[in-house]
């Protein structure tokens, strides 16, 4: 018979929102704590998961449906942790990412805000069409390690560059490591705009923020 | 004969599903005057979205406008309603390009861009023109205006208009478009090319996308309407999915194009791609991008529409084996179902690269697929049992009119590029590879080409039009 923490762990392995929801409900009916049941069970099977997508066997889709059943399971967590919550972690990676004015692009930008979140960091996600200034306010107010810049038309790629202008305006370009994506967007490009990193698709954009953060 | 993969089955059930999904999930419409045309025409606002009654997409699918493009020399015409043929074109606004020269990834610059337009107005398989790249040395806030400007000065064939964004462009391209033509009227009358509006997928048509409809349709230009759905990201993962909700995007289109003028010209094109769901980015390498151009083909007949589809692609990033596989095969589907246009000449990369060689490898690639455009002639004439006899008896096939006639009538494919001479002649000639071929040529046309097409004052007029538009912009 395996343990509770392995169902929930196979159940977010398998992607399936309600029967992680269901484990998670009986596991903690029987009295482990909510911690537990996160670290021991939710996160087990989402290393599983990760793991298989980097051997091959797993592709997008099975990536995003056990983050669902994850963060299905966490928001029905959250106020039973409570009691045991003594201040937020300080080490996890702040996030802040959006798509440029103009651009009204979600798809890209949402896949690697669900990579982020699978790999622990904490994400304000501004949406889409959003402009300049409002990335830069957001950085300063959540005092964000990471700035994630989208773009997917030649057309809108020139707000990239806008927004890193200001950031360096409001003193705060040497507080951020500031990460670009979209299809049309280069390498070179990332460095004539004075980005720090330029990722081609989501996986490689984790990698590229953990290297800049020295992780 | 015309490939068909939908049957009048399939065809019926996918209009039906259609009706349904904008009758009962509906789109999202923003913009203040395209929501009172549509809520005044009798669609619903359920508090997110806009839904429509079946009656009225259907009263607005029938009599479609023809629609005809001329040439930037009037003498060209290309019929695309019931069009009696498959017409290609070129992808369009790449801001990288693969150095034809030194083999380098660079940006793509004004000088590229005319160079582009000049090698496409020579290809004889190429047959409207798209300003093919964004050069990074124009200002940004006038470089579509400029694209289709410099198009319209250095090709005498139908040009692509421009891909409207807003009212603001729009009416600019109209202006410099009506340059050529020396009036409004005369360029609605004799329109060079089309203008292309894209909504968002999944069936999402934000405030500049709709006002752009309206501006559009109130011209009498012809539109082409350009949903760009990806399966399994922006569209159902099935191919028959992805068609019907791109379906239900063009239906939506429609009705709000013509109910702002019944007379609209449109075109039935689609950009129905594939996911690659490991990136989560398109996937230039594949097959069925040619197949769903093949089933548009069709789906834009069944409501009497012109296509434009996909044609041609490859995820490769160089003309190689893969890009040339690739690229047959995407390019054959649609046109064997006779697609009006397909597309993608000139493109690597899943479209983030251009490159020149590659285009007119194209041409030849287009050449041999189009060679049986008009099927096979089946006649007691054409089998020539006569002549059979004639050389039976003692002649020879060389030396036969038949042959000479229906060679001339090209019968027989005659390429233009690619090695056919005997390994040792091909050795011996300095084995020559198909991409230093297509390197020869672009310098050929490149030196052959007249230049500038347009008289003088028309030049000069579009240039002026082109600076005012930047004044505009500037203050």
């Amino acid at each position: 018979m395996p343990t509770i923490l392995e169902d929930i762990a196979q159940a977010v392995l398998e992607g399936k929102r309600s029967e992680t929801l269901e484990f998670v409900k009986s596991g903690l009916d029987s009295g482990i704590e909510p911690l537990e049941l996160i670290t021991e069970g939710l996160t087990v099977g989402l290393d599983q998961v990760g793991q298989k997508f980097e051997e091959g066997e797993y592709y997008l889709p099975d990536m995003m449906l056990a983050a669902e059943a994850m963060s299905g399971a966490i928001d029905f967590l959250e106020p039973h942790m409570a009691k045991d919550k003594d201040g937020k972690n300080e080490n996890v990676i702040k996030c802040v990412i959006g798509t440029v004015k103009g651009d009204l692009h979600s798809i890209g930008k949402d896949i690697v805000i669900m990579m982020m979140k699978a790999a622990g960091m904490e994400i304000y996600d501004l949406g889409v069409d959003v402009p300049s200034a409002e990335f830069v306010r957001s950085v300063e107010e959540n005092g964000a390690h990471v700035l994630g810049i989208s773009a997917l038309m030649t057309t809108t790629i020139q707000e990239q560059k806008k927004i890193i202008d200001m950031l360096s305006e409001k003193g705060l370009r040497d507080k951020v490591k500031v990460i670009v994506g979209g299809a049309p967007l280069s390498e070179e490009w990332a460095k004539k705009i004075g980005a720090d990193a330029y990722a081609a698709d989501a996986i490689a954009g984790v990698k590229k923020v953990r290297a800049m953060l020295d992780l | 004969m015309i490939f068909e993969p939908l049957t009048a089955d399939d065809l019926q059930l996918m209009h039906d599903q259609t009706l349904k999904i904008l009758a009962e999930t509906g789109a999202i419409v923003e913009g203040k005057e395209a929501r009172e045309i549509l809520l005044s025409a009798g669609c619903q606002d359920d508090g997110k979205r806009l839904r429509f009654p079946s009656k009225l997409v259907e009263e607005c699918l029938t009599d479609p406008e023809k629609v005809t493009l001329y040439g930037v020399d009037e003498n060209i015409v290309l019929p695309l309603t019931d069009s009696p043929r498959t017409y290609a074109h070129n992808f369009g606004s790449v801001s990288m390009l693969l150095d034809h020269k030194d083999d380098i990834i660079r940006e793509a610059l004004a000088e590229d861009l005319v160079a582009y337009i000049r090698i496409s107005d020579m290809l004889p398989n190429l047959h409207m023109v798209v300003p093919s790249l964004r050069p990074t040395d124009l200002p940004e806030e006038i470089a579509s205006l400029a694209m289709t400007a410099y198009a319209l000065q250095n090709t005498v064939k139908p040009v692509d208009i421009g891909t409207a964004s807003d009212t603001w462009e729009i009416r600019f391209l109209v202006r410099i478009a009506s340059a050529v033509r020396g009036s409004l009227e005369k360029l609605i009358e004799k329109p060079m090319g089309t203008l292309s509006i894209s909504p968002l997928s999944p069936l999402n048509f934000p405030a500049d996308i709709t006002d752009a409809i309206i501006e559009s349709a109130r011209t009498g230009l012809p539109i082409t309407m350009l949903p760009c759905p990806t399966r399994g990201l922006t569209a159902p993962v099935t191919l028959a999915g992805g068609l019907v909700q791109q379906n239900a995007e063009q239906l939506a289109f429609i009705t709000l194009a013509r109910l702002v003028n019944r007379h609209t010209p449109l075109v039935y094109t689609c950009r129905l791609a594939a996911a690659n769901m490991r990136s989560g980015c398109v996937s230039g390498r594949d097959p069925d991008l040619g197949f769903s151009g093949a089933c548009v083909a069709q789906i834009a007949r069944f409501y009497g529409l012109p296509s434009g589809v996909y044609g041609m692609d490859t995820g490769s990033a160089v003309p190689d084996i893969q890009s040339g596989y690739e690229r047959a095969l995407n390019a054959l589907y649609p046109s064997m179902a006779r697609a009006t246009f397909v597309s993608g000449m000139g493109s690597l990369n899943a479209g983030l690269l251009a490159s020149a060689e590659q285009l007119v490898i194209d041409n030849e690639i287009y050449g041999m697929v189009f060679h049986r455009q008009q099927g096979i002639n089946v006649s007691e004439e054409a089998i020539g049992a006569e002549v059979i006899k004639a050389v039976m008896d003692g002649g020879n096939y060389l030396a036969q009119e038949h042959t000479r006639n229906y060679m001339r009538k090209g019968e027989l494919f005659t390429g233009r590029l690619g090695n056919e001479s005997p390994f040792e002649e091909w050795r011996s000639s300095g084995r020559q590879t198909i991409r230093e071929e297509a390197k020869g040529k672009i310098d050929q046309i490149l030196a052959e080409h007249p230049g500038i097409v347009v008289d003088t004052e028309i030049s000069s007029k579009i240039m002026s039009l082109l600076e005012e538009a930047k004044e505009e912009k500037q203050n």
